[in-house]
Order: C-alpha cells, then sequence, then structure tokens
C-alpha cells in the first residue's frame, strides 16, 4: 500500500482541484459550473484522505465524509436558484444572467 | 386565598427556582454533569433554534395573518439569546473563569471574544426585525424571510466560537447558505436570482478553496485545531511554499465572505438584487462573522508565522480601501453604493488586524490593533445598519432605491433625514461621531509601528486618502436630502415611521453618534482579558 509515493496522491488532488477551478472560470453553464465546484471538493476529499492514510490520524477520513455531506446541501440549494431562474427565464446560461453591470 | 395571593405565591415560587437556576450555575452544573454543562453552554444557540421551531408551527396553524406574531416570537428568542450571552460573559468574565474554554471535542470555545460578537448580532437582528413589521415591500414568504434570518445568526454565533478549522467551515457553509436563500429571495424577479446565482457560485468555488487551503495545513502540521496548530506553526519552517499556499486559499474562502477587493465582486449585484432588509443583513453580520473567524485563524493559528500572510494582508487592504472607494463614487443605486462602501470600510479593519497580527504571536489577543478592529466592527454595525434601515424606509416610500429617491428627502421626513445624516457622517469619519473614533483607534494603532516598519507609513497614507475619498459620496448622499428637491410632487407627501421603525432608527444612530462622545473601553478591558486566558489554559 505505502509503495505508492504520496507525491502521486496530492498531485492528482492538485490536479483536479486546479481542472475543477478553471471549469468555474470557463464554463457558461451553472450546471457545469456545479460539477466543476464538485470537482474541487472531491480534490479536498482527496487530498484529506491522503494525508489522513499517511499521517495515520483517521481524523483526516471522517472529515471527508463531513465535506460529502455539506456539499450536498450546498448543490441542492444551488439547483433550486437555477431551476427558479430556468423558470423565469427559459434558459440556463450565466451570460444570460447579465441584467446588472457597472 | 384570595386569586392575587396565590398568583403572587406562584410568582415568587417560579422566581426563586429561577434565581436558583441563574445565580448559582455552578452548584447547578455539579449536580447535573458533565454533559448538561456542554448543553447548557450551547443555550444562546437553541433558544434560537427554538424560536426557529415555533415560528414554523405558528406559520402552520396561524397562517399569514400572525406575521406580527412571528416577529414578536423572533424578537424573543433573540432576546433570550441575549440574557444567555450576558449571563455567560458574566461567567467568563476574567473573575469567574467558568465555562471559559473549549467544547465539544475541542470544535468551539465559550470566550469572551466569542460572547462580544454574538451580543452584537442580537443586538441588530432585533433592530432589523423591528423594521419589518411594516414592510411592504416583502409580500410572500415573511415567515420564511424570517427563519432564514434566525438561522442565518445560529450559523454566525457558531462561527464566531468555532476553534477547529472544519467547524468553522461548516458553519461559515451553514451560514452562507442561509445567505444564498436570502439573496435570492425574490424568486419572481431576475435581478433577485441573478444576484442569488452569483453569490452562490463565487460563494461555492471559494469556500472550496478555503478548504483545500485547510487539507494542506491539516498535511502540513497534522491537525485542524486552531490552538494545536499554533503550537506546531511554532516549529516549522515558514518558508516553504506549501505554508504560503494553504494561507493564500484560506483568505479566498475567509476574504470572500467578507468582502474585501479580490474577492468582491459578488458584493454589488447579490447587494442590489436580494430585497433590502436582507441587504441590510448581508452587508453586516457575515462581514462581522467573517472578521471574528479571520482573527481567530490569523492570530491564533497563524500567527506564529506571521511574516507569511502580513504582506497579502497589506496589498488587500489597500486594494480594498481603494476598489470600494473609487467604484462607489460612480454609483446611482443606493444598494450598490453602500456595497462599495461596506467594501471600503472592511479595508480599515484589515489594517487592524495587520497591526495586531504585527504586535507578534503571543501579544496579538492584547494588542491595540486587535482592540480597533473589533471596535471598528462594533461602530460599523451600528452606522451601516442604520443608514441601511433609513434606506429601506426611503424605499418604501420613495418607491425604489435609486439615489434620485433621496432628494429632497428631509421634506418626506425631517426625523429620518437627521439620523440618515449621522449615519452618513459616522461612516464618513467626521470627528463627533463614533465612525471618527473607529477609524482613529485603527490609525494610531498602526502609527506606533511606523518607526519599526516603514511601509506602516504608506498604509495609513492610504487610509487616510481614502477617507477623504470617501467624504465624496456620502456627502452627496446628505446633499441631496437637504439641497436638492423632490423629483416628483408625490415624493415630497409627508411619511411618517411607525413607532418601532423609530426605535430601530434611534438606536444606532445615537449609538454612532454617543459612541464617538463617550470613548467606551469596558468592552476592551472584558475581550482583552479573558481572550489572553483561554489561549493560556490552552497552551498549558
Amino acid at each position: 500500500m505505502t509503495d505508492v509515493p504520496m507525491f502521486y496522491y496530492t498531485t492528482l488532488a492538485a490536479l483536479l482541484f486546479s481542472i475543477g477551478a478553471v471549469g468555474v472560470i470557463v464554463k457558461r453553464n451553472p450546471i457545469l459550473i456545479f460539477m466543476s465546484i464538485e470537482l474541487m471538493l472531491n480534490a479536498v476529499n482527496l487530498s484529506f484522505i491522503t494525508y489522513s492514510r499517511y499521517l495515520h490520524f483517521l481524523e483526516g477520513q471522517v472529515y471527508a465524509f463531513l465535506l460529502i455531506t455539506v456539499a450536498a446541501a450546498e448543490v441542492a440549494v444551488g439547483l433550486a436558484i437555477i431551476v427558479a431562474l430556468f423558470r423565469s427565464k427559459r434558459e440556463v446560461d450565466v451570460d444570460a444572467a447579465s441584467l446588472m453591470k457597472e | 386565598m384570595g386569586l392575587s395571593e396565590l398568583a403572587f405565591n406562584f410568582l415568587t415560587t417560579v422566581w426563586g427556582r429561577l434565581q436558583i437556576l441563574w445565580s448559582e450555575p455552578a452548584r447547578q452544573l455539579t449536580h447535573w454533569g458533565w454533559e448538561h454543562q456542554a448543553y447548557y453552554l450551547l443555550f444562546p444557540e437553541i433558544s434560537l433554534l427554538v424560536g426557529v421551531a415555533v415560528i414554523l408551527l405558528v406559520d402552520v396553524f396561524l397562517g399569514r395573518k400572525a406575521f406580527n406574531i412571528i416577529i414578536w416570537i423572533a424578537i424573543v428568542a433573540l432576546f433570550s439569546n441575549f440574557l444567555m450571552t450576558l449571563h455567560l460573559m458574566y461567567m467568563t468574565s476574567r473573575f469567574f473563569s467558568y465555562g471559559l474554554g473549549l467544547w465539544w471535542g475541542q470544535l468551539e470555545t465559550i470566550d469572551p471574544y466569542a460572547l462580544f460578537f454574538k451580543q452584537l448580532m442580537d443586538w441588530g437582528d432585533i433592530l432589523l426585525l423591528l423594521v419589518l413589521f411594516r414592510y411592504p415591500l416583502i409580500k410572500r414568504f415573511r415567515s420564511e424571510f424570517i427563519i432564514l434570518i434566525l438561522s442565518a445568526t445560529i450559523a454566525f454565533d457558531l462561527m464566531v466560537g468555532s476553534s477547529d478549522l472544519l467547524a468553522i467551515y461548516v458553519m461559515t457553509e451553514f451560514g452562507s447558505i442561509m445567505l444564498y436563500l436570502l439573496a435570492a429571495f425574490h424568486k419572481d424577479k431576475l435581478k433577485s436570482l441573478e444576484g442569488g446565482l452569483k453569490y452562490f457560485i463565487t460563494g461555492a468555488a471559494s469556500s472550496a478553496a478555503m478548504l483545500f487551503g485547510i487539507s494542506y495545513i491539516y498535511g502540513i502540521v497534522g491537525s485542524t485545531n486552531i490552538y494545536e496548530i499554533k503550537i506546531r506553526m511554532m516549529s516549522i519552517y515558514p518558508d516553504h511554499p506549501l505554508v504560503l499556499f494553504a494561507m493564500v486559499l484560506i483568505i479566498v474562502g475567509v476574504g470572500y465572505k467578507i468582502g474585501v477587493a479580490p474577492f468582491h465582486l459578488w458584493a454589488p449585484d447579490a447587494y442590489e438584487g436580494a430585497p433590502t432588509p436582507a441587504t441590510a443583513f448581508i452587508s453586516v453580520f457575515p462581514k462581522m462573522a467573517g472578521f471574528a473567524v479571520l482573527m481567530r485563524i490569523y492570530l491564533v493559528a497563524f500567527a506564529p508565522v506571521a511574516q507569511v500572510w502580513l504582506p497579502l494582508f497589506v496589498i488587500m487592504a489597500i486594494l480594498t480601501m481603494f476598489v470600494g472607494n473609487i467604484m462607489a463614487l460612480t454609483q446611482t443605486s443606493f444598494k450598490r453604493l453602500m456595497a462599495y462602501s461596506g467594501i471600503a470600510q472592511m479595508g480599515y479593519v484589515l489594517i487592524g488586524v495587520i497591526c495586531a497580527g504585527l504586535a507578534g504571536p503571543n501579544e496579538a489577543a492584547t494588542s491595540n490593533g486587535f482592540w480597533a478592529a473589533m471596535y471598528y466592527l462594533l461602530i460599523y454595525m451600528f452606522m451601516n445598519l442604520g443608514a441601511f434601515i433609513i434606506g429601506m424606509m426611503n424605499e418604501v416610500s420613495g418607491g425604489s432605491d435609486h439615489l434620485d429617491t433621496f432628494n429632497g428627502f428631509h421634506q418626506r421626513s425631517p426625523f429620518l433625514s437627521f439620523f440618515m445624516t449621522i449615519c452618513l457622517l459616522a461612516l464618513t469619519g467626521i470627528p463627533p461621531t463614533a465612525g471618527f473614533i473607529a477609524k482613529f483607534v485603527i490609525f494610531v494603532s498602526a502609527v506606533d509601528y511606523i518607526t519599526r516598519y516603514p511601509a506602516m507609513f504608506l498604509l495609513v497614507l492610504m487610509a487616510i486618502i481614502n477617507t477623504v475619498i470617501a467624504v465624496y459620496y456620502y456627502v452627496g448622499i446628505i446633499k441631496r436630502i437637504y439641497l436638492l428637491k423632490p423629483l416628483r410632487t408625490e415624493l415630497a407627501r409627508p411619511f411618517t415611521p411607525i413607532f418601532f421603525q423609530r426605535v430601530a432608527v434611534l438606536v444606532p444612530a445615537l449609538a454612532s453618534l454617543v459612541l464617538g462622545i463617550f470613548y467606551i473601553d469596558a468592552p476592551m478591558n472584558y475581550v482583552k482579558g479573558a481572550w489572553f486566558m483561554t489561549y493560556y489554559t490552552t497552551i498549558a
């Protein structure tokens, strides 16, 4: 098990996080933005579990469960906002939501 | 036995029981045992939770007619929260340090620092609820609005006491989810939904960034407890790039909550779209809770490696003040203007945090900068809430939140105009008001470090330049109120606020005047003394 160096896991987590962050910036569809945010959160989970494994503290794995729960609650609210937006506008696009500008 | 005698006997018995419960908690608690003791310390939050539950039931059974009853229930819940907090403040004062310390698996701290912020939030919430007694602009889902505000207050109450990075994250998320809903409250208005969506997307992304930072801190020091991190941070190599990286990520998360400069972009849109009471809530309470958390993270956990984060904070403070003030100059909407003004005000608080960071890990909690930042937040709550409450009433009587509706406001209501002037002068920082004292203590604490750190001179200079810029738009509103003529004749028709609204205007406006004339340092001694103590008992 410990044959795989920790570096691999942390690099993967950092990569996943970066992909998610870029997705949040680049994507125009709110649903895809949410997927990118989920990717970021899962990168965090991976990072926590990696450190938990290599530091021999079990706390980190408990944190991962906690984060999954919180993320689910967060996305429920976000999807509700998107559904409400879709109902009044009949399209979901962040460029369409640009009533307020400088 | 007569009825009056019976009633008297009953009341004296109840009073006797209450006295036992309230005046000898230590004895009672040893009797109840350890677990009950921990619940006892959660009573402030539990009272709010009970309030939320009762409001839900009342809403189901009495329907929409009972809106005034619902507000009264919320006020009673907040007031019992206030009494419990006051009681805990007495118990945790430095003469009688009962209950002080870390609780519930070291996730939450009961200390004067947290209780100070819990109290401020009670006062502010009650003031905001008083206005809602007659506020016609939220017609549907009014009781849900109250529930969201109360739930967010529970979240912020627990957030200011969090002493574990994970507890901080969970409570921040809890509060933020309530705020997303408040921002997107008018679900048939596109502006509100748009503001809510922007708030949500940036908020979720920045929380994820903060979590990534937390996971790195966990990896570096092997713990997420604030006080553990502080001890272990003393022995790490601070120039490691991962330390800087983790701190930057955590600043992204927390800085977003308080709306400081590179992370402020959500603020104007969310403010403009949200219903005005929600905007007033968003503009004060998350910022206070966020700063409480920011100071706890950076002045306790990361204080030993202050040289890593201080330069970032200096850049952020300067950027925050300039962006906020310069963008505010051209705004035509009152809510957008207050959004940028709120951003600019947070820059001054950051100067206080920087000074406390410069004081060093062991002196941060007793430094002038720490106190100055807390005092600024106290004053900011009063003056900003006062301005917003009057802005709400202007919106009700004037029809929109455009700044033009302030033209000739004194013909509509001389009472509101006068107190609006006080609040705006306080926000500017003109001498007889509390805003001046707040800025003054910030600048004094910064000037102390000029000889040792020349960069602080630049920071103070920038802050003073910004105070001057801010005069333009704050006094611009006063000019509209008193010198310009109303746009339409119906805007000159007199508007009389109801009694509760008058109270909600008088309290913050007078507070931001009186606290400027009498400088009160009693809370300072209280907070300083006992936070210090928590900190040492934990180290030992």
